[in-house]
């Protein structure tokens, strides 16, 4: 993956270091791998937890999930794999599942009956022009645009997945759907996006 | 759901069912039809497709004291708190740009600020030397700052030791000294014990010397008290005396002048010559010049005759020596 950042390699390269490098130097104890890592990472992370906050009232929720997820990292670098995943989708499954169980927190719950009337406090903050990588700009594009492809019922039972943290159990129980169709669904989105997102895929292993 | 699930089916649904549970990246371990090479690349394929799938959301832009925040308590984190960075983090079979960093020398830990203001954005590339301690110093400092640590303790023990040393000298010397005092003392009062007990001794004695000079005095001036002087019987010589008896014919009182000392072994002894034979009345010495004075509460009956003979040391059972003194028939005893 071509990834951007200002610190250079270990060999005093002047290319950019890329996040397994960084995660590397951040096992170092190397405050500036952490933040360069936020730097690259923090916008998607936060509209990540944003997305999957996105009733609670209080917005700083997504915020107190981002430091948890990098201050994770900084403690628990050691525990990344590359053969598992790539840093990027590391970094994503960890906010994913803090934001979740934040999302879950009874506290959490009592607000969101409160805020159903907000505004989507994500738009407060959206990312100003320029201050996006071409790459990521573009690799969100397309994401964007495989996403809008799938059907309507694939993409839903897929989010509902991801972003509400519900089995396909749950799932079929809130859709009045039987869980072999869920299941379906979700098997189908997901070839369809694996087969999709081939260049991005391959850019990440 | 058709009944036959394939590889790849199990694959994304443990993908997500391992979502649901919050753990790691899924790493398959029921590889069925597929080898295990095919089952860890399907089962990587798509944990990236779901790492992807918030790629299309559109990026917000953190608080920029979130991420001070952020620096500031890695910066300041304790050591304790970090684990282990351990090697196999990057193993052999990782991606191509993180293969090539393998065979570099790892950098040296860069020393961390503990605790600094807010970071700024521009990262800087080197970062200087801090004087701030780092969180892993060099063994060799290591070992330098732990040396007086453990050196202290047995530098105050033997500064204790010394001064318990010297205190404890101090304190027997003291006491040595004390006590060389006390036995002055002890000496001293047994001293003044002694002269109070011969000051006592000396009183009493007096007071009976005045007891016996009163009763004397009395005997020698009662209207009825009988004097008879002795006279020297042998051959020219100094000596005299008086004899004084109370009327009650017991009590007498007799005092004698310029007797000469007894010669060595040799005793004066005084005699009563009476109807029923003659009775010792005792022996004495004299010193030279001084008067001899003698006295007793009894005396035979029918007394007649007062002598004193120089006899053999210690008194005789009759007189055998020298007669010096006689008061002969001279004082009426009736």
């Amino acid at each position: 993956m071509p990834e951007t950042g200002s610190l250079p390699s270990p060999t005093g390269s002047p290319g950019p270091a890329t996040d397994a490098v960084l995660v590397r130097q951040i096992l170092e104890r190397r405050p500036e791998a952490l933040a360069e890592l936020y730097d690259r990472h923090a916008p998607g992370l936060l509209a990540l937890a944003r997305r999957i906050l996105a009733h609670a009232a209080d917005t700083g929720d997504a915020e107190e999930v981002l430091q948890e997820v990098f201050l994770h990292v900084w403690n628990n670098a050691g525990r990344y794999d590359p053969a598992r995943s790539s840093v990027s989708t590391w970094l994503v499954l960890i906010t994913r599942s803090r934001a979740i169980d934040r999302l879950r927190s009874r506290k959490v719950v009592e607000r969101v009956h409160e805020a159903a009337h907000l505004e989507d406090p994500a738009a407060d903050h959206a990312s100003p022009e320029g201050l996006e990588s071409v790459f990521l700009r573009e690799r969100r594009q397309r994401v964007k645009a495989e996403l809008d492809k799938l059907p309507p019922e694939q993409r839903q039972v897929l989010e509902m997945a991801f972003y509400e943290g519900l089995s396909q159990t749950e799932i079929a129980d809130r859709a009045v759907l039987p869980l072999g169709t869920v299941k379906t669904r979700t098997l189908l989105a997901m070839k369809k996006l694996r087969s999709a997102l081939r260049s991005e895929i391959r850019e990440l292993l | 759901m058709n009944q036959e699930v394939s590889s790849e089916d199990r694959t994304i649904l443990a993908a997500l069912e391992s979502l649901e549970r919050g753990s790691d990246p899924l790493v398959p371990d029921e590889p069925g039809e597929t080898s295990d090479e095919t089952a860890e690349m399907l089962a990587r394929l798509y944990t990236e497709v779901l790492g992807l799938l918030p790629a299309g959301l559109e990026p917000a832009t953190p608080r920029p004291e979130g991420r001070a925040r952020l620096l500031a308590a890695v910066t300041a984190a304790p050591l304790g708190k970090e684990e282990p960075a351990p090697v196999a983090v990057f193993p052999p079979a990782m991606d191509q740009e993180t293969q090539e960093i393998e065979p570099q020398p790892a950098p040296s830990p860069r020393p961390v600020p503990v605790a600094r203001p807010p970071v700024p954005r521009e990262i800087p590339r080197e970062a200087p030397a801090a004087p701030a301690p780092t969180l892993a110093p060099p063994a060799g400092r290591v070992a330098m700052v732990a040396a007086p640590r453990r050196s202290w303790p047995l530098a105050l023990a033997a500064s204790l030791a010394l001064v318990l040393g010297g205190l404890s000298a101090w304190l027997v010397q003291q006491r040595a000294a004390q006590e060389v005092t006390i036995e002055a003392l002890r000496s001293e009062l047994d001293g003044e014990r002694r002269k109070a007990d011969q000051a006592l001794s000396e009183a009493s004695r007096m007071k009976q010397g005045m007891e016996r000079m009163r009763t004397n005095f009395a005997l020698v001036t009662a209207p009825a008290v009988t004097v008879s002087p002795l006279h020297p019987t042998g051959g020219p010589s100094r000596a005299r005396g008086m004899l004084f008896v109370a009327p009650d014919h017991q009590h007498w009182y007799m005092a004698v002048h310029d007797l000469p000392p007894a010669a060595p072994g040799r005793d004066y002894q005084l005699w009563w010559v009476a109807d029923g034979g003659t009775f010792s009345g005792g022996t004495f010495d004299t010193r030279a010049g001084e008067k001899m004075e003698l006295s007793s509460e009894t005396m035979p009956a029918n007394t007649r005759d007062v002598m004193i003979t120089l006899e053999a040391e210690g008194g005789a059972q009759a007189p055998s020596g020298p007669e010096i003194l006689r008061a002969a028939g001279v004082y009426d005893i009736s």
